[in-house]
């Protein structure tokens, strides 16, 4: 009964690391499950006056707009929101406009390191690899004191 | 003889020690008004919104409209911090509660200063209460005045009674 608690605490021990730890490592500029992503812009020049990352419901997720505003949604762009936040966080939002001939957002820096090689692969490293990795180690490491606990007894 | 007679005195007097703790703690439960609970509804837990601003940027949204059930109490926490960016950025920003049901008014504002100093790590919020006639409208105005763009970190977390 004490070894079952035991092995029990440690599991939970082992998986409340594994969720407080992996999202360090998961880039914050990744869109996250659920979000609503839109960018705001001037009308006028194309400039961008705000990047948005809006929560699930019940967060209400249709912009403001101020006359002379407009909003282009993104949400159905992952690569575009990693590589437009990846940019924003680097206070690099600038990098950024909307060409007003085609509506289109567009970049017009440099963007940065991680996001220019290869997005597809840091968002499925980040988004899949990772946990699926988290998941691998508690399951072993489970499995293990399990294992050495029986073994004692 | 003498040994027993002090035992049983030792037990009288434990005895009646006993009883008068019991009735002590008998009276003082009695004694005990039956409070009235306030049923607390989660509304909304620990949300967060990211906003990147474009340089010399200013933008208002709402983060709920029209939300939750009327003639309610709201309890609101909202806080904000940088998000990348700078190490540390002059910012200013407010959240207002508007009550829906009566024409919009403002009933709660959390303000900062009309320029404060973040740091990164640091987080400035605070708590709303606003007792509402119809449901909650709540809206967040950010500044930046740096001709960077700054990124910024709102969370919201709401209840009702």
């Amino acid at each position: 009964m004490r070894k079952t608690a035991l092995i029990g605490f440690a599991i939970l021990v082992l998986a409340a690391l594994a969720t407080s730890v992996l999202p360090a490592f998961a880039d914050s500029t990744d869109p996250q499950p659920g979000y609503t992503y839109y960018i705001v812009y001037n009308q006028t020049d194309g400039s961008i006056v705000a990047a948005v990352g809006c929560p699930p419901s019940p967060a209400y997720c249709i912009p403001k707009l101020q006359p002379g505003q407009s909003v282009i949604y993104i949400t159905d762009q992952p690569i575009v929101v990693s590589l437009l936040f990846a940019d924003a966080h680097n206070a690099k939002l600038g990098n950024w406009h909307v060409n007003l001939q085609t509506h289109q957002l567009v970049s017009t820096g440099t963007t940065s390191p991680l996001t220019t090689s290869h997005p597809a692969f840091v968002i499925g490293l980040t988004g899949v690899a990772l946990p699926a990795l988290a998941f691998l180690g508690l399951a072993t490491s489970s499995s293990l004191i399990w294992r050495r606990t029986h073994k004692r007894a | 003889m003498c040994i027993f007679e002090n035992k049983m005195h030792y037990a009288k007097t434990i005895a009646k020690f006993a009883i008068l703790v019991i009735v002590l703690a008998l009276s003082s439960i009695g004694a005990i008004q039956p409070g009235r609970a306030i049923g607390m509804n989660l509304y909304s837990y620990f949300q967060n919104w990211n906003f990147c601003l474009g340089g010399n940027s200013n933008y208002s949204t709402w983060l709920y409209y029209d939300a939750g059930p009327s003639s309610k109490t709201w309890v609101v926490t909202v806080d904000i911090g940088l998000n990348g960016g700078d190490n540390t950025q002059y910012a200013h920003w407010f959240f207002d509660i508007f009550d829906h049901g009566s024409g919009g008014n403002l009933v709660a504002e959390y303000a900062g200063a009309q320029y404060n100093w973040i740091a990164q790590g640091i987080v400035f919020g605070s708590t709303l209460t606003a007792s509402l006639a119809g449901s909650l409208t709540l809206e967040v105005s950010i500044g930046n005045p740096d001709s960077a763009s700054q990124c910024f970190s709102v969370q919201a977390t709401s209840w009702y009674y």
